[in-house]
């Protein structure tokens, strides 16, 4: 595990040597009033030019001693702003995924009961749909619609008077994420607050990442239905209900565990879209920006964090799978 | 579904069919039974009508026929008219243009993406899988590392570092998609490794060649052939949202994630009509989602159909 | 599955909504020209009510980047410099060559003896009674230290050349090489206390002085609140070690302790920035309690966020006034005189060598050499291919005037008799046809034209001048194609775009200030590109230390003369900018030196 991150840090940073010095230096210069003698004083103040290996080891001799560098996207240092965004993408990818497994579990279950029906089709089409519209385009009509029509659900993370809460000195913030401190804090108006504004990024993700379960679950409920016991079961005339819903559900489930962790994973990493339509600046918008003006601390630091969270969260599944699978266990 | 007797199975032999080609057509009159499968199966096929037919359908009028031709300098889109049947985008570009060498130009992102990702994800895993032991090991733990990357952030900085536009979305595409080919192809043949017909094969002295070609690979393939029809579309959608970030083709050239991420300015419209821009932003995204549904559609069929553990129920 | 459809149903029917609902509403006519705070009386019921009546929301992309006078040099961070902070003077509302003062007492002149050792000495005498956020009381020597900590740090890409520039005669305390070059002690003389006065020394003559002492980088802070938190202690024994620190250790990157009118209350980076009322601030009382600057980067949302009252100023790109006219609700201030001046410029010796934009660096029909720009019927033939008439009308939207030079219409000595040339492809192949001898016209070129990507103005007009130039000649290959930020920057580093864009926001309101860098052999434009002429650099160098208005005149204008005459390069635009804000917004003016709206904070009302 530590390998496998060592040699993505190691793959990344050559990536980036691989870009000449001076476009390197570009992030640190705001606007085109500059001289190639400034450029190249730039070059020098932060070492770019030095060779990729003498580069590599600066940096992970810094990493190790806990300094992670500056990132100026974030205008802070990489930890400051990494403890900014990351609780509001986290907050978001909380609420998503369970909806996410949800919706998909529910839609694919009635999927595969009623296979080949027309409400098999309906539910498949209605979830390849949203898995075909460009993230951004179906963002952008549900903030017309919600936010810009009805006036309901705005952009951003808190209104005003929310933020006024978040800031107020009598505010204690435990987890940065926003729903939980404000319950912790007794604010419920707070609470409602948050909730109120992760409305419409929560519906976008849903409606775009439920196909990705919803077709998992229907070809894994499809399978445990074809098993010969509920086969059998169905045939001696057992109640239908209880089989699909106890037996062939639970067995089915199985799969949809082990996507699910890569599924939480994934939306880490791929808030980028989201977050931008909904004003919510969290990591993925920063890693955005990071990326596009090469801010390298940034970039390094969060790719290493999302490799780690994949690896950790791939593990807790391949747990979890061992406990409920006993196939699996007694091997 | 009937269940397949032992009688069919006898009709069967007695027209001596070779088994994998019986194989495929039950399979495909399975699949042409199913609506969904028809409506995509018509969906590409218009769409491949399309692309082949664009110089005919739009003539190109640059010596690049990517690029679509403009009239005039005005920044902001116009609505449909004689000359540009379904509109402009910013600074009149024609739609319709665009559209209809877009099509071309998706099904070349989407094919040669998918196909390069699937011969270096055959080649990897079939060596993976059928070697393992060291190989194995290196290969997989290669792909362990591009696993964890996350996708669309190293996407971007690989787009930025080879220096922006279509060739460069390509490029980082290949480079960041091989991997779940990878590791489909080296699940499926660990598990036909040590099957009898292999190992018969091994004994009569066949080169490893001959086996992963003629008797490991055409028995796991189809998965991946799944993932892969279903990946063409998605790999369209991801060259959008990198237009989106700002990382696609140029401007003017025929690409629909360019066109669909020129709509993000345009979704509210004025005041007297919200909608006046409809054009800039329903005809592009309903094309680009069309075209995914389309391969979404035929994959989700051909796994139903192919996938050995979901058919003859 | 009957949730599915509901859902459906709801999205459905809101669309239809939506688009009927929009139908409905009575076409109003764009607004006439607002005069300002002037609108027709509309019936009263019809007004909504404010939200968040004693804030003042304002939404817009640019994010801050830091806090720190020493190194901030974008509009961004000056805006929120701007109510945190107070100057030694500040622009006479709308005006760019009067001055009021704000931490001085009066605006020094030679009458009031203010001016003396012929233009070279400026003294200020300090306000007292002046409190900073804390309590303390503001000293002539924390306007001093201001300054001087300011050349202490010199942040290398960031504003304090300007001190350099006018106290020393130099760019910089350190060399290409990033080695210091300065003496402390001349940083020193330089800026001196005396009694209640601080002694300005400049090294010669510089009539824009006071203009520069009213920009943000010339902020005044406490200098004990700096030293307490770790900052330069004000001894040459330290300077040194605080010259040129890396991100966020300046002191004052994310803190601040001003004499301005509003506090920082807190800035999330990249998302928002709220300042609220000082109480004790010496001069006249904000109406608003609060001011918040909020980064919204999607026009979509930020337009939203106007039209539902979330934010009472948006910041539109022009590319939108059109639709923006047609909204109920909005109050906007039109053709609003900018001093920015964009064009493009040639580059007379481009760098060949592993450069990809010039093909083969020959002149050979596959390429251009080093040197083509170097000849005048070149750059004659690009010039003359230059539709300004269509870039005015179709790119800009009516929204920018032709400035003809350099020289923005505004300032002083700018000559508004000159004519640009115009669009004539007939010329152009003239000019083609005598280049290089014939041999452009014989062979033809390949070259790539850069822009750097986000800019839609940019990317129209090389288009619009690459196209009209290929148009003359089937062997002229010209692409135009979109960089990165970053590929940008370093191409003209390494010296290596043929074609440069150029876009001056001035950093004081003077001529000086735009001939310098636009015609001065070492000035940022025209060093980058090889542009040389002996008598423009004599003239620049004269008239920036002339102190009689009638020879700086002559002087200003036999410059812009020679920039026709030497064809340097296509000045297209002086944009006139426009400001959307929400009809209950009052109070608003323009001057072309404000960051942004925000800066008006102070005296803005919300209301009707």
């Amino acid at each position: 595990m530590i390998l496998v991150l060592f040699g993505v840090s190691l793959l990344v940073f050559s990536i980036m040597m691989i870009i000449p010095p001076g476009r390197r230096a570009a992030i640190y210069v705001k606007q085109e009033k500059i001289t190639p003698q400034q450029m190249e004083a730039m070059i020098k103040k932060y070492g770019l030019d030095d060779p990729a290996p003498v580069q590599y080891l600066r940096w992970m001799k810094s990493m190790l001693s806990g300094n992670f560098g500056y990132s100026v996207t974030a205008s802070a240092p990489v930890l400051d702003g990494f403890k900014e965004y990351f609780p509001v993408t986290l907050e978001l990818v909380l609420y998503a995924t369970p909806l996410i497994i949800l919706f998909g579990v529910w839609l694919g279950t009635i999927g595969a009961v009623n296979k080949d029906k027309p409400i098999d089709h309906a539910t498949r089409v209605f979830a390849i749909i949203g898995y075909s519209l460009p993230t951004f385009w179906l963002g952008l009509i549900l903030l017309m619609i919600f936010y810009g029509y009805l006036g309901i659900f705005p952009p951003g993370v808190l209104s005003n008077k929310g933020k006024d809460i978040l800031f107020s000195p009598s505010f204690k913030r435990y987890t940065y994420i926003l729903t939980i401190d404000s319950i912790l804090n007794w604010r419920w108006d707070m609470f409602w607050d948050a909730l109120y504004h992760l409305m419409l990024p929560t519906i976008n993700l849903v409606l775009l990442s439920s196909a990705l379960i919803l077709r998992l679950m229907r070809s894994s409920m499809l399978e445990s239905l074809g098993q010969d016991y509920i086969r059998t079961a169905l045939a001696k005339g057992a109640d239908k209900k209880t089989i699909h819903n106890i037996h062939a559900r639970r067995n089915a489930l199985i799969p949809v565990i082990t996507i699910s962790g890569v599924l939480f994973a994934g939306l880490m990493g791929g808030m980028v879209i989201t977050e931008t339509i909904f004003a919510r600046t969290g990591i993925g918008l920063w890693m955005a920006r990071a990326a596009l003006q090469l801010d390298l601390p940034a970039i390094m630091f969060n790719v290493l964090f999302l490799g780690t969270v994949f690896v950790v969260v791939n593990l807790i599944v391949d747990i979890v799978y061992a406990y409920i699978d006993p196939r699996i266990r007694l091997t | 579904m009937a269940l397949h007797t032992a009688e069919d199975t006898i009709k069967e032999r007695n027209v001596a069919i070779h088994p994998r080609l019986q194989e495929f057509t039950f399979s495909a009159k399975r699949f042409l039974k199913n609506p969904l499968t028809i409506i995509g199966l018509v969906i590409i096929l218009s769409f491949a009508m399309i692309a082949l037919f664009a110089p005919l359908i739009a003539p190109p009028q640059n010596a690049d026929p990517y690029r679509i031709p403009h009239t005039g300098w005005k920044m902001a889109p116009s609505p449909p008219s004689a000359e540009h049947p379904l509109g402009t985008l910013e600074q009149q570009y024609d739609i319709f243009y665009g559209i209809i060498w877009g099509t071309r130009l998706a099904f070349k992102i989407g094919v040669v993406v998918v196909a390069v990702n699937l011969i270096i994800g055959i080649i990897l895993g079939s060596v993976a899988g059928y070697f393992g032991g060291i190989t194995d090991e290196i290969i997989m733990r290669i792909t362990d590392m591009f696993y964890a990357i996350p996708f669309l952030v190293m996407a971007m900085a690989l787009v930025v570092a080879l220096g922006r536009g279509l060739k460069a979305v390509i490029i980082t595409l290949i480079i960041l998609g091989w991997p779940t080919y990878t590791r489909v192809i080296r699940g499926e043949i660990l598990v036909l490794r040590d099957r009898d017909f292999v190992l018969a094969a091994r004994a009569s002295g066949a080169s490893h060649l001959r086996i992963i070609f003629k008797h490991i690979l055409p028995n796991s393939i189809y998965s991946v052939l799944i993932i892969a029809s279903m990946n063409v579309g998605t790999i369209v959608l991801t060259a959008a949202a990198l237009s989106f970030l700002g990382l696609g083709s140029e401007t003017g050239y025929a690409d629909w994630g360019q066109m669909v991420s020129m709509s993000r300015n345009w979704i509210v419209g004025p005041a007297d009509n919200r909608l006046a821009f409809w054009y800039v932003v329903i005809i592009p995204g309903l094309v680009i989602a069309l075209f995914v549904l389309g391969w979404n559609l035929l994959g989700d069929a051909a796994r139903d159909v192919f996938d050995p553990k979901m058919r003859r129920r | 599955m009957k949730k599915v459809l509901v859902f459906l149903l709801v999205l459905g029917v809101a669309f239809s909504a939506f688009a009927g609902g929009a139908k409905e509403t009575p076409k109003k006519e764009a607004p006439q020209k607002v005069e300002k705070k002037e609108e027709a009386p509309a019936p009263a019921p019809a007004k909504p009510t404010i939200k968040n009546p004693d804030t003042l929301v304002y939404a817009t992309y640019g994010t801050i980047d830091t806090l720190d006078s020493a190194k901030a040099y974008d509009t961004a961070s000056w805006t929120i410099m701007r109510t945190i902070y107070d100057t030694l003077v500040t622009y006479d509302g709308s005006a760019t060559d009067k001055f009021v003062p704000v931490l001085a007492t009066e605006i020094p002149t030679v009458e009031n003896g203010g001016i003396v050792n012929g233009g070279k000495t400026y003294r200020f005498k300090i306000r007292k009674g002046v409190k900073f956020h804390n309590g303390d009381t503001l000293t002539p020597e924390d306007v001093a230290y201001s300054i001087k900590r300011n050349m202490v740090l010199d942040v290398g890409g960031g504003p304090d050349w300007i001190w350099f520039y006018v106290f020393l005669g130099t760019y910089s305390s350190r060399d290409s090489n990033d080695k210091i070059v300065v003496d402390f002690k001349d940083i020193d003389k330089a800026i001196q206390v005396d009694g209640d006065y601080v002694v300005f020394n400049l090294k010669k003559p510089f009539p824009p002085f006071v203009s520069v002492l009213a920009g943000a980088w010339a902020s005044v802070v406490s200098k004990k609140f700096v030293i307490e938190n770790g900052g330069w202690d004000g001894t040459e024994a330290t300077w040194k070690k605080y010259n040129n620190p890396k991100e966020d250790t300046e002191t004052l990157y994310d803190k601040e302790m001003g004499t301005g009118p509003y506090k920082l209350e807190r800035w999330e980076k990249g998302v928002e920035c709220v300042v609220t009322r000082f109480d004790d601030y010496w001069g006249p009382k904000p109406a608003l309690k609060k001011g918040i600057y909020k980064v919204v980067k999607e026009w979509s949302t930020r337009k939203l966020m106007l039209l539902q009252g979330d934010a009472d100023i948006a910041t539109v790109d022009p590319l939108y006034y059109p639709e923006m006219d047609k909204e109920k609700g909005l109050k906007v201030y039109k053709d609003l005189p900018s001093l920015v001046v964009t064009g493009v410029n040639f580059n007379e010796k481009i760098a060949t060598k592993d450069n990809p934009l010039v093909y083969s660096g020959k002149l050979d029909g596959n390429g251009i050499p080093s040197d083509f720009f170097a000849d005048k019927h070149v750059r004659l033939g690009f010039i003359y291919s230059w539709d300004e008439q269509t870039y005015l009308k179709d790119i800009a939207n009516g929204t920018a005037m032709d400035p003809v030079t350099p020289i923005p219409y505004g300032l002083p000595y700018k000559n508004k008799e000159l004519k640009s040339r115009p669009y004539d492809p007939k010329e152009a192949e003239k000019h083609f046809k005598m280049a290089f001898g014939g041999k452009v016209w014989e062979k033809g070129f390949k070259v790539d034209l850069l822009y750097n990507t986000g800019n839609k103005v940019r990317e129209a007009s090389m288009k619009m001048l690459a196209e009209n130039v290929a148009k003359l000649n089937p062997k002229f290959q010209l692409n135009v194609r979109g960089v990165e930020w970053s590929e940008y920057v370093d191409k003209i580093r390494r010296r290596t775009m043929p074609i440069y864009f150029i876009g001056w926001a001035p950093d004081y309101p003077d001529p000086d200030n735009y001939v310098y860098p636009y015609m001065h052999s070492t000035g940022t434009f025209a060093g980058r590109a090889s542009y040389k002429n002996p008598e423009a650099d004599k003239l620049i160098e004269a008239a920036s230390v002339e102190l009689n208005p009638e020879k700086r005149k002559q002087m200003y204008y036999r410059l812009q003369e020679i920039w026709l005459e030497d064809a340097v390069g296509i000045i297209s635009a002086q944009p006139l900018g426009r400001r959307y804000m929400k009809d209950w917004v009052q109070g608003h003016y323009y001057n072309p030196m404000q960051s942004s709206p925000f800066d008006l904070l102070p005296v803005l009302k919300k209301g009707y």
